[in-house]
């Protein structure tokens, strides 16, 4: 029953996105992005359905463990689209958007370890709902941003359209490239000098590279660009959106710092992960100073935001696998 | 302070070079990136470990540099101490040089006063302690031990961790340590290879079936049966190399019992004190059981020093009995009625066959006996298209590196009761007198006299003594403070004045970045 309702909510998705992007390349009617919408719904909702089925199942909030918090965040990042969508009046963004999300459910469903295992005990605590969601829902709206942005710098030049694209490819590839090192149980060696370390940054960039060349080609070749709203809006949303993230990470980690205060003993426990957290927090922070004292705009205000896209997504996947720490729950 | 001498000040302090430099977004944005490059450095080299696991990873080169720029402790360096202060001064620089009483900046303002309370609480929880309380049960302890950085072994001369003991106003009673665990098992199937380390592992889907990496091989998971005994049954067999067998009862000084005994020359039954065996044979006809009397001599040597040997025997064409040789030689020979046990005058023991088998074979059989986990067990398929199928019982816990199998690693299946809470019950005691009580546990720590008390670790082997780790962080409340002041910044900034400072869209010009 569980894993139906995993399955019917992967097929949904992934029809909607063929429904959007059928809607964006060739047939621009109304109708048919209508119908994208409902199937687009139609996956959110069975994706509800089986978080609070699972809440109820565990008894507990459906986020203890890696599995279920990437579910969470594809659900945030469903939602927030699903906000944009009806707050923009936008059609431009459905096939993007639901491909992500489909991506990231996919790689949850096939890739995590789903079995329901208890809390042990520091994970005994109401900070478990807030904590955890809150931070997640900033992961989503900082997604939304990168959306907008990635559109923007895609539209620009050949030059930025090539780099957003490989920026692009990096987080895919990396996330990737972890979790097959670490499927096959190579990845530990990788992450005890610094040498090596770097030797998997390399190899992650090298993906990235191969990903991105022919991708740069077919979206070209597709012209994705004629459907991507004005330039003002999509530097606005990428504004708005990290305008959104940015307190509710500082929330977030506050939360989490609170919590540590009466699991672990001290409010900050030079932890990666909340490291990581505050670099994102504060890589964004730099964006908005630059945005809203110096009055940045254009290019160089939209890569900053991507930058710090990339520290969410290293935040988020990449410490889990590569740096030791007490968040090492899943 | 009235308005006008405040703006007057305001504009004095903007004009001197101190104030135009800090206050520059430039300056600030390269301190923010200095401070996000410095905090990656220190989640990527291991904090405040031994000195040998940096020469092991970096070498000696790597390990000198690591410790002239403090890379062991990024956050505790000279130069990132540095690097907060002229945070701080350049937040306070701006602070005062932007200070405007509209509530529309009010937000922005909130946020970096309370980035400095943030601050300023960091540096006054540095004069906090932080120690570790090791309580046994039944007992009392009022010394910590704090860990102050490293110290040389005056005998072998390697660094190692330098512990003071440190006195607390109270002390602390350890009335019971207890550990509940939850009552669902973790179960997980483990693969070893041949060195028994574990190359790949499943959670237990009874069905499912499972990839090996490398081999070509499936794996499913037939059964799990959590308490599974092992059933042994004789059984009528066709099978090749079944056997005649009997089911004797045995009654005698030494004591009680009953059994099966394989007409086979390696099966008998021995007496502890080595005085009395027992053998069962079985002939064709009845004379091949009487030359079975002389041939006696076929038992092994050392069994023939035992002096008192029973045979039973049965066949073809006679009743059943029991053969007496005494200290080697045939003494008697008792026929059995069919119905009471064979006793033997001048002795104790009597026997009683139960069930003659012509052609017999035992056949092991698992069972399940409750539904309780106490001794799980699963039921195995394996194999490849070539090898074919196998299966195989697996019993939960238990290494079995010599098994017969043609697969060139072992199964492991592992069942765990996950841990569910430590609780600590604990006595506060100050100056010798109660004055609190607490149960302490993970996420519940206790509060007494600015000291917090956390359950931190416990006895593994005999969970006899209770970890409590104990701190103390006068910095907490400012953090605290700052936390929510931030939090209100934050939202006032980004949620509540986008609507109170609603401009047109139309109206902004994107500037050239």
């Amino acid at each position: 029953m569980q894993d139906k309702l995993l399955y019917s909510m992967l097929v949904l998705y992934s029809v909607s996105f063929l429904i959007y992007t059928f809607h964006a390349t060739v047939w621009r009617k109304d109708f048919v992005w209508q119908i994208g919408r409902l199937v687009f719904t139609g996956g959110f909702l069975v994706h509800l359905t089986y978080l609070v089925n699972r809440a109820v199942e565990t008894g507990r909030a459906p986020w203890g463990n890696q599995f279920e918090v990437m579910l969470l965040f594809s659900f945030v990042v469903a939602f927030s689209y699903a906000v944009f969508q009806w707050a923009y009046k936008s059609r431009s963004f459905g096939a993007f958007a639901s491909l992500i999300i489909f991506l990231i459910s996919a790689y949850s469903v096939f890739f995590l370890d789903k079995t329901i295992s208890p809390l042990v005990p520091a994970l005994q605590s109401y900070w478990l709902w807030i904590h955890v969601v809150v931070t997640v829902i900033s992961y989503g709206a900082f997604t939304v941003s990168f959306m907008a942005a990635f559109q923007y710098l895609f539209k620009q030049s050949k030059k930025h359209r090539y780099f957003v694209t490989l920026a692009s490819s990096w987080c895919v590839g990396f996330v990737s490239l972890l979790l097959i090192l670490h499927e096959k149980e190579l990845l530990k060696p990788y992450t005890e000098t610094l040498a090596s370390f770097g030797l998997l940054m390399a190899y992650s960039v090298g993906v990235a590279i191969v990903i991105s060349i022919p991708l740069y080609f077919v979206l070209s070749l597709l012209k994705i660009e004629r459907f991507f709203p004005k330039d003002e809006t999509l530097e606005n949303w990428t504004y708005r959106w990290v305008g959104l993230g940015f307190p509710l990470l500082a929330l977030g980690i506050m939360m989490g710092a609170l919590w540590a205060a009466e699991a672990w003993g001290a409010w900050w426990s030079n932890d990666s992960k909340e490291w990581w957290a505050l670099i994102t927090w504060l890589i964004y922070a730099v964006y908005l100073h630059l945005h809203l004292i110096a009055k940045w705009r254009g290019v160089k205000s939209a890569w900053v935001s991507v930058i710090g896209f990339i520290s969410m997504i290293f935040t988020f996947f990449g410490v889990n696998y590569l740096l030791a720490g007490l968040h090492s729950y899943a | 302070m009235s308005k006008e001498k405040w703006l007057a000040l305001q504009k004095q302090f903007r004009e001197t070079q101190i104030a135009r430099f800090f206050r520059s977004v430039r300056v600030a944005i390269v301190i923010i990136v200095l401070v996000v490059i410095a905090s990656i450095l220190g989640t990527i080299f291991i904090q405040n470990g031994q000195p040998n696991d940096y020469i092991q990873k970096y070498g000696d080169a790597g390990f000198f540099w690591i410790q002239l720029l403090s890379l062991d402790d990024v956050y505790h360096a000279w130069w990132y101490k540095f690097l907060l202060l002229i945070l701080t001064i350049a937040t306070i620089s701006c602070l005062v040089s932007r200070v405007n009483m509209k509530l529309v900046r009010s937000g922005s303002l909130f946020v970096h006063i309370n980035i400095i309370t943030i601050l300023v609480g960091i540096v006054v929880g540095r004069f906090g302690e932080k120690g570790f309380l090791q309580v046994f049960e039944n007992e009392k302890n009022g010394k910590m031990l704090v860990e102050k950085g490293f110290i040389e072994n005056p005998k072998t001369g390697e660094l190692q961790r330098n512990i003071k003991i440190k006195e607390l106003p109270f002390e602390v009673a350890l009335n019971d340590f207890v550990i509940t665990r939850y009552e669902k098992p973790n179960q997980r199937l483990f693969i070893l290879n041949q060195e028994g380390k574990s190359v790949k592992s499943f959670p237990i889907e009874k069905g499912k079936l499972l990839k090996l990496p490398k081999q070509k091989m499936g794996l499913t998971v037939l059964d799990v049966l959590p308490d599974a005994r092992v059933r042994e049954e004789m059984v009528v067999s066709e099978e090749e190399g079944a056997l005649p067998a009997v089911k004797l009862k045995i009654d005698s000084p030494q004591g009680k019992g009953e059994g099966w005994l394989f007409a086979h020359k390696d099966d008998f039954m021995l007496s502890p004190d080595r005085q009395v065996l027992i053998y069962y044979r079985f002939y064709e006809s009845k004379k091949a059981m009487k030359k079975g009397i002389e041939k006696f001599e076929s038992l092994a040597p050392m069994l023939k020093k035992i002096p008192n040997v029973f045979q039973v025997a049965s066949g073809k064409g006679f009743e059943p009995r029991v053969l007496r040789f005494e200290n080697g030689k045939f003494k008697e020979n008792h026929t059995w009625n069919g119905t009471g046990p064979i006793r033997f005058d001048g002795l104790n023991t009597s026997f009683l066959p139960l069930q003659f088998l012509e052609k017999a074979s035992l056949q092991s059989d698992i069972v399940n006996v409750s539904d309780e986990f106490l001794n799980p067990a699963i039921r195995l398929a394996f194999g490849t298209s070539e090898s074919g199928i196998q299966s195989k019982w697996v019993f939960a816990n238990q290494r079995d590196p010599h098994s017969e199998d043609t697969v060139p690693f072992e199964f492991y299946y592992s069942v765990d009761f996950p841990i569910k809470e430590f609780i600590s019950h604990i006595k506060i005691l100050d100056g010798g007198k109660e004055v609190m009580r607490k149960s302490l546990r993970v996420n519940h720590p206790a509060k007494y006299k600015g000291y917090m008390l956390y359950q931190a670790s416990y006895d593994k082997e005999n969970e006899k003594w209770s970890g409590i780790q104990v701190t103390k962080d006068p910095g907490y409340p400012l953090v605290f403070v700052g936390f929510i002041g931030m939090m209100i910044g934050l939202i006032l900034m980004f949620y509540v004045n986008p609507f109170l400072n609603r401009k047109p869209e139309k109206l902004k010009k994107p500037s050239k970045g």
